[in-house]
């Protein structure tokens, strides 16, 4: 008996049907492994492997000339994995091996390595020599990894444009903050495969992704210009600075910065802290002065002034004014700071003299729309925009309840307040022929290949006033150095303009007494400025010109010098009147002979061998000072005060007889009421 | 029966078995070490193991290709009753050892017994002695078909009581094949048909676990540390492996991702070390062997060898169907083992005891 046919066909049918099932699996399997394979592998990694991340080398800060005032430094981390130092059941013993190394607690210890995560850092900053200990342990689970920390090599120096990083090298302030993004870099990882246990395979495969190393940010500043305006700023606050006495001011800053392009050359500011420990520091030392404190301008403000009036042909320098020596407006007389007026003078004269009533005639006839439109036009009451964070606006009076005599006291610098990046700025734009820019720190990116990623781009604001009146502002302001109130600041062979300030601070809602900021803003060369360099001095009892100028003229001819800028043919050589008044005819440049610890009779025939004219005061056997100083180059015929005294005396002050300042007067004249203004708007 | 004499075994069909069987300890190897080192401190404990049973089963086959099958037909009841008796008695506390959740193992000493493996072997040959026996009957609901499906259900609610639902579906595939292979109507195969999907709906529906299984298997992603986690962590082995595989040895998802690596779910490990070309490779024997096991049925001499044929071949071929079917995440999780591949030594012992028989009709069939 054999099978039916019926049978036969059914068993052909059955495996028909299993092919068509196995059919149905190879089908599913190209879906599965072929199709989709990739994608699923890739998620089937992300189960075996686990990442110790790699951080970046941050990004170097340098200055324009790629002088490092930032760096990263590597310091080593010591982590554990958690999952393979529990499956060596040696927990206790790891920690008690490990805690003395790294000067932790035992029980810290035995938390970290215990608690439940794929990875736990166990200690950050590890020196070397102690990571390479703990590596030598060979302790199982326990992994040390390489990262950078931040060392400035230059410690306080532009601390406050710097910033500093945290512990995670993330930046907490300055350029490490606002360019942290850039700096930073990408982490890369270390991936290792891993059990579904948390043990790595023995032999599993390891993949290192790179970390991408953070871009290097070049400054504007120049270190050789930040480093004079730093020495400058020591002296001040050691009580070395000149004619202080020994005071020391409560803070002080300075500002570099080229009139041209906007870049800040230099800007410092006291007190300062050192970003390498600046945990040690109080946090007011952070507070970036120059850019975050707003002062009354006084004097310098009258540049501001100028500016407007000429633009607005509302004088022209050789016109005449009469300074009967106080100034009425609306009742209230605003006296001249020279006792009787400065009488018949043009507004040359009147700028050189820092004439108030001459400055408040300009501002009278610019009238409060146009004065309102050169102020807000010059930057005034709004932040510049310099990438630094909590950079103060100013205050301005309110245009709608300023009065006449408001007008009169913001023509000559009171009553408005503003920072003193908003000064320089806004001189910057006299300096460079009328066009506003923007304070820029940061001069180009440069990847870690050399690659410029984003290179310096000027940013001009708005035109503020034309080419012709930047011009014949900038020759005024000369003057005002060479013969006028600034001449502190006149440096031999350069041509310098500038103008001193003084203001008054508010305190508790008053002006105080006897406690000034003294400010001093200056430019050279005067015909084509590269650099305008401002001092501002709060908290002293003298004013701007005694206090801020020597300051600003050390910065400046120093600053000058290294730039290469060359003494000008033609420039004076002594402080002289220049603009279109009667030139006396130049006579020959002497140098004062040292005359010190001479007889009253030898000292007078040595000095009038050299072409001076001598004038000997007090009483004494010999000579213990000479004004001017031995070795400065005056002007044949010079008259020298020579001082006589006995050995051991003390000189006396050079004679303040030209000294007296315009504002100091204006603020005792005024005696004022602080506006109502400031009382209101906290800065 | 017929007297004819012997002839050489059906070589394709060896080939594809001893293949199978071949990768399959290789890759319980491969599967098993790192559990193996983890468990007893010797990634090759698995192997050794193995090994041995592999060696055993070949004896098994050969035995039972070398006696005459026809003895079955006299056996088929004892045999019937002895297994009925094991899967009662596993239920009893204290003879059934639990693993995983589930009571499916009598131990012997050092040796252990799946009484659902005996009952495959067992019903297959009972339902070929009584289907055979009077042709004519199949035709007939209750006299025909009743029998075999009474005994069916019987055995399916003993097996499920272990529970093990994937042993139940292969046995219920097997004997439907075998219903098919023996000329039953049509319309009772597809109101067999809806009775059987019915069944499984209600088993589905009894345990909540099985539900769980449906909701990994339609969407797996849903909850991949929970209850898609085998299926997910089965597919992303596959898909690891690609088309040419991560090489021999080389699996990640053995170490520990994957349960039951060396035994359920030994597929995806092939298809993660080997590629699709492995396991297309794997596919492909089993195909092999389903060609030449219904070729022996459509050949044998009588009957009673034709059915037993079919369903020897129908065991092996849907119980491999199931896994595969599973692993690549077309089925919901089963719980079946992979037939000469997966680790596991009675299982293992009873599949070539099959084959074996398959072997011994093939030396019987006619025109060749």
């Amino acid at each position: 008996m054999s099978t039916s046919i019926v049978m036969r066909k059914r068993v052909a049918l059955i495996f028909l049907v299993m092919g068509i099932c196995f059919t149905v699996i190879i089908g599913r399997l190209v879906y599965v492994q072929v199709a989709n394979g990739a994608a699923l592998r890739k998620i089937a990694d992300d189960y075996h492997f686990r990442g110790v991340p790699v951080s970046p080398k941050r990004g170097d800060l340098e200055d324009r000339n790629g002088n490092k005032l930032g760096i990263s430094i590597s310091s080593e981390t010591v982590y554990a994995i958690p999952a393979e130092v529990r499956a060596s059941g040696r927990q206790k013993e790891i920690a008690k091996q490990l805690a003395p190394l790294l000067g932790m607690d035992e029980q810290d210890v035995v938390k970290r390595l215990t608690r439940r995560s794929s990875l736990e850092f166990i200690k950050k900053r590890v020196d070397a020599k102690t990571a390479a200990q703990v590596r030598l342990l060979n302790l199982p689970g326990v992994w040390t990894t390489e990262e950078s920390q931040r060392y400035y090599p230059y410690g306080p120096l532009a601390a406050h444009i710097i910033g500093f990083t945290g512990v995670d090298n993330q930046g907490l302030e300055g350029i490490e903050l606002t360019r942290d993004e850039e700096l930073r870099g990408t982490p890369g990882s270390i991936l290792t495969e891993y059990t579904a246990g948390g043990i790595s395979i023995p032999g599993g495969k390891n993949s290192y992704i790179p970390p991408k190393q953070g871009n290097t940010v070049l400054l504007t500043i120049d270190t050789n210009i930040q480093g004079f305006a730093e020495r400058e700023l020591d002296e001040l606050m050691s009580g070395q600075g000149q004619n202080l006495n020994g005071q020391i001011p409560k803070s002080a800053s300075i500002i570099a910065m080229n009139p041209k392009t906007g870049e800040i050359l230099a800007l410092a500011s006291r007190p300062v802290f050192d970003p390498n420990n600046y945990q040690a520091y109080d946090a007011s030392t952070r507070r970036n002065i120059a850019v975050q404190n707003g002062y009354e301008p006084g004097s310098t403000f009258k540049i501001i002034t100028l500016s407007a009036a000429l633009q607005e042909k509302k004088i022209k320098p050789s016109e005449g004014f009469f300074d009967p020596g106080s100034y009425t407006v609306l009742g209230k007389s605003v006296r001249c700071w020279k006792a009787g007026g400065h009488g018949s003078q043009t507004f040359l004269q009147v700028a050189e003299n820092s004439c108030n009533p001459g400055f408040i005639e300009m501002g009278q006839r610019l009238g409060m729309d146009n004065f309102y439109k050169y102020l807000l036009g010059f930057g005034f009451g709004q932040k510049t925009g310099i990438e630094m964070s909590g950079e103060a606006k100013g205050i301005l009076a309110n245009k709608k309840r300023a009065t006449a005599l408001d007008l009169a006291t913001m023509s000559i610098g009171q009553t408005n307040n503003v920072t003193p990046i908003q000064l320089i700025t806004a001189v910057s734009a006299v300096a460079n022929g009328g066009t506003l820019m923007k304070p820029q720190l940061v001069k180009e990116i440069v990847s870690p290949s050399g690659q410029v990623v984003t290179p310096f781009q000027a940013q001009p604001v708005r035109r503020v006033i034309d080419e012709e009146t930047a011009r014949q502002a900038r020759e005024i302001l000369e003057s005002v150095v060479t013969n006028g109130t600034g001449r502190r600041a006149f440096l031999p062979g350069y041509r310098v303009a500038g103008k001193t300030g003084t203001a008054q601070k508010v305190v508790n809602g008053r002006y105080a007494e006897g406690d000034y900021v003294a400010s001093f803003i200056s430019f050279a060369p005067a015909n084509d400025p590269q650099i305008v360099v401002l001092a501002v001095i709060d908290g002293v009892r003298d004013y701007g010109g005694v206090v801020a100028s020597p300051v600003v003229k050390g910065v400046l001819l120093d600053s000058l010098k290294y730039m290469g800028v060359k003494p000008q043919d033609g420039a004076p050589l002594t402080p002289k009147p220049l603009y279109g008044l009667e030139v006396p005819a130049v006579k020959k440049p002497v140098t004062v002979p040292s005359v010190l610890g001479l007889s009253a009779v030898e000292a007078e025939k040595a000095l009038k061998q050299a072409g001076l004219s001598v004038v000997l005061e007090g009483q004494g056997s010999m000579v213990i000072q000479t004004v001017p100083h031995a070795d400065s180059v005056v002007e044949e015929g010079t008259t020298v005060f020579v001082q006589l005294g006995q050995e051991g005396d003390k000189p006396a002050l050079a004679p303040a007889e030209e000294e007296e300042d315009p504002d100091l007067e204006v603020i005792k004249a005024l005696n004022r009421q602080v506006p109502d203004v400031l009382g209101r708007l906290k800065d | 029966m017929n007297g004819e004499r012997r002839r050489r075994p059906d070589y394709l069909l060896i080939f594809s078995i001893v293949a199978l069987l071949g990768i399959g300890v290789v890759m319980v190897y491969s599967s098993s070490a790192v559990k193996g080192h983890l468990e007893f401190d010797d990634p090759y404990h698995y192997l050794k193991l193995q090994a041995v049973w592999a060696a055993l089963g070949i004896g098994t086959m050969l035995a039972a290709m070398n006696f005459a099958y026809t003895r079955l037909h006299k056996w088929a009841k004892p045999i019937l009753y002895l297994a009925l008796v094991l899967l009662v008695l596993v239920k009893i506390p204290g003879v059934g050892k639990e693993v995983n959740g589930a009571v499916r193992w009598i131990g012997l000493g050092p040796l252990s017994l799946q009484p659902s493996e005996v009952i495959k072997l067992a019903m297959v040959i009972f339902l070929a002695r009584i289907l055979a026996g009077q042709p004519e009957k199949i035709k007939y609901f209750f006299r025909g078909l009743l029998p075999p499906l009474g005994l069916l259900g019987l055995v399916a609610v003993l097996i499920m009581l272990q529970p093990d639902l994937g042993t139940t579906l292969a046995i219920a595939g097997t004997t439907f094949m075998m219903l098919i292979a023996a000329g039953a109507r049509w319309g009772h195969i597809a109101a067999l048909a809806s009775a059987g999907i019915g069944f499984v709906v209600a088993a589905i529906a009894a345990a909540p676990y099985r539900m769980n299984r449906i909701l990994a298997y339609l969407n797996p992603w849903a909850d991949p540390s929970g209850k898609g986690y085998q299926t997910i962590h089965a597919l992303l082995a596959l898909g690891s492996g690609g088309l040419l595989g991560l090489g021999f040895g080389q699996s990640r998802q053995k170490f520990l991702y994957l349960p039951e690596s060396h035994t359920d779910f030994i597929f995806a490990i092939i298809g993660e070390e080997l590629g699709i070309l492995g396991a297309s490779v794997i596919v492909l024997l089993f195909v092999i062997f389903a060609w030449r096991g219904y070729k022996t049925a459509m050949s044998a001499p009588d009957p009673f060898a034709c059915l037993l044929a079919v369903g020897l071949t129908s065991m092996v071929v849907i119980q491999a169907g199931l896994n595969l079917g599973v692993v690549s995440g077309l089925l919901p999780v089963t719980g079946i083992t992979l037939p000469f591949i997966s680790y596991g030594g009675s299982s293992l012992l009873f599949t070539m005891a099959a084959v074996g028989v398959l072997l011994n009709i093939s030396r019987f069939t006619l025109n060749k």
